[in-house]
């Protein structure tokens, strides 16, 4: 486990990546894990997701950096939130079971805070998703959908309200997981990122437990992590890989503008 | 119990790979990864005449919730793509051996797909992963 400064948008994603290429490389068993923070606000999109010259062009004028996440979904706005990164060995695990393995980490790490944080249950598929840009490009979701503005299987809640959202990539039986829990408000900022103006129905930590920092959260999402994995889990000395090796394995195929 | 057809051959990747009449390779991914993967939304492939390497990611399938790549069983040209495929990719879900097809390969060394999974290994192979 590798709780990390902040760093720029285009390191974290190149690490992320680099964490899920060097568990695949080195067919790690144990799970790397990396909780972190941004050096500055940062829209991540999916993978596939359609990214537009109007897109571009808000985040450019915001002083917002976009970048895309090897992991899929939709957009994500970063800098007041914690970010998790898991990478490890799937094996028979189908998608949403990853998820609620994962998720158990966070459970318990939110319930150190005192909220109880519950899996949603699949809804099915979040319906038509292919987009085209006007260029012909395609991808998977349009460049103005935003992760926090649905609630789909496999998102943890609290009082019916989203708390987290998540994406995965799988490769050669291993995934990556990346989530993102906000502290503060930031949906009229995103709607005006992705260009919608709305705001959504998800919630975020300040407004559970007021005050709470980002370095209590990851202390307790640490807690949390150790507690659901138990033994899995230690902090980097002995087990992570050293973070300048995982992030030579990364990609470089990250920054967007 | 996965849905293994007797008359193609694997990867450990999960897809799977069909010898034509004509020499082409039609290629997919097999029962047991689209139920991992769950209700598929995009398919990023090749396109045709592009050149793609055995056993290296030549694509993407994303699910509701993941995002994965897809690799190539054997080496060779890209000769067609299921179109029909890219702007329906529930059919992956829905007949994966079948309509859910992604494409086929003109492979430049015939005995590479004699060297692919036999449906019997495959199966052991997804025992050993359940068992891991």
């Amino acid at each position: 486990m590798v709780v990390s400064p902040a760093r720029s948008g285009a390191d974290n994603m190149s690490l992320d990546a680099g964490m899920l290429n060097a568990a695949v490389e080195c067919r790690r068993r144990l799970p790397l894990l990396r909780l972190y923070g941004w050096a500055g606000p940062t829209l991540s999109v999916g993978s596939n997701q359609v990214v537009d010259a109007a897109l571009r062009a808000r985040c450019r004028q915001a002083g917002v950096e976009l970048v895309r996440r090897p992991t899929g979904g939709s957009a994500v706005l970063h800098g007041a939130d914690l970010t998790y990164a898991v990478a490890a060995p799937y094996a028979e695990m189908a998608v949403m079971d990853a998820y609620r393995w994962v998720a158990r980490g966070l459970i318990a790490g939110l319930e150190q805070v005192g909220l109880r944080a519950q899996v949603v249950r699949h809804r099915g598929s979040a319906g038509p998703l292919l987009s085209r840009t006007p260029q012909g490009s395609r991808g998977a979701y349009e460049a103005n959908r935003g992760c926090f503005s649905e609630t789909v299987g496999a998102d943890l809640q609290v009082g019916g309200r989203k708390i987290c959202g998540s994406a995965q990539k799988r490769r050669r039986g291993w995934f990556l997981q990346h989530g993102s829990i906000p502290l503060q408000d930031e949906r009229a900022r995103i709607g005006e990122l992705l260009g919608t103006g709305s705001r959504d129905d998800s919630t975020w930590l300040g407004a559970l437990r007021p005050g709470i920092t980002p370095g209590e959260l990851q202390h307790y999402l640490v807690r949390g992590f150790q507690n659901a994995w138990g033994d899995y889990v230690q902090l980097e000395e002995g087990d992570a890989l050293p973070l300048s090796e995982i992030k030579r394995k990364g990609s470089a195929k990250v920054v967007l503008a | 119990m996965s849905n293994v057809p007797q008359d193609l051959r694997y990867t450990r990747e999960h897809e799977w790979a069909r010898l034509e009449d004509d020499g082409r390779v039609t290629v997919g991914v097999t029962h047991f990864a689209q139920e991992q993967l769950g209700d598929v939304v995009f398919i990023d492939l090749p396109e045709v005449d592009d050149v793609v390497e055995g056993g290296e990611p030549m694509g993407e399938v994303e699910s509701t919730k993941s995002v994965s790549d897809v690799y190539s069983p054997i080496g060779g040209k890209v000769a067609e793509v299921n179109a029909e495929c890219s702007e329906n990719p529930v059919a992956i879900n829905q007949d994966p051996y079948g309509e859910g097809w992604l494409l086929a390969i003109e492979p430049s060394d015939r005995t590479e797909f004699d060297g692919l999974l036999t449906p019997e290994e495959y199966e052991e192979f997804l025992q050993e992963e359940a068992g891991e």
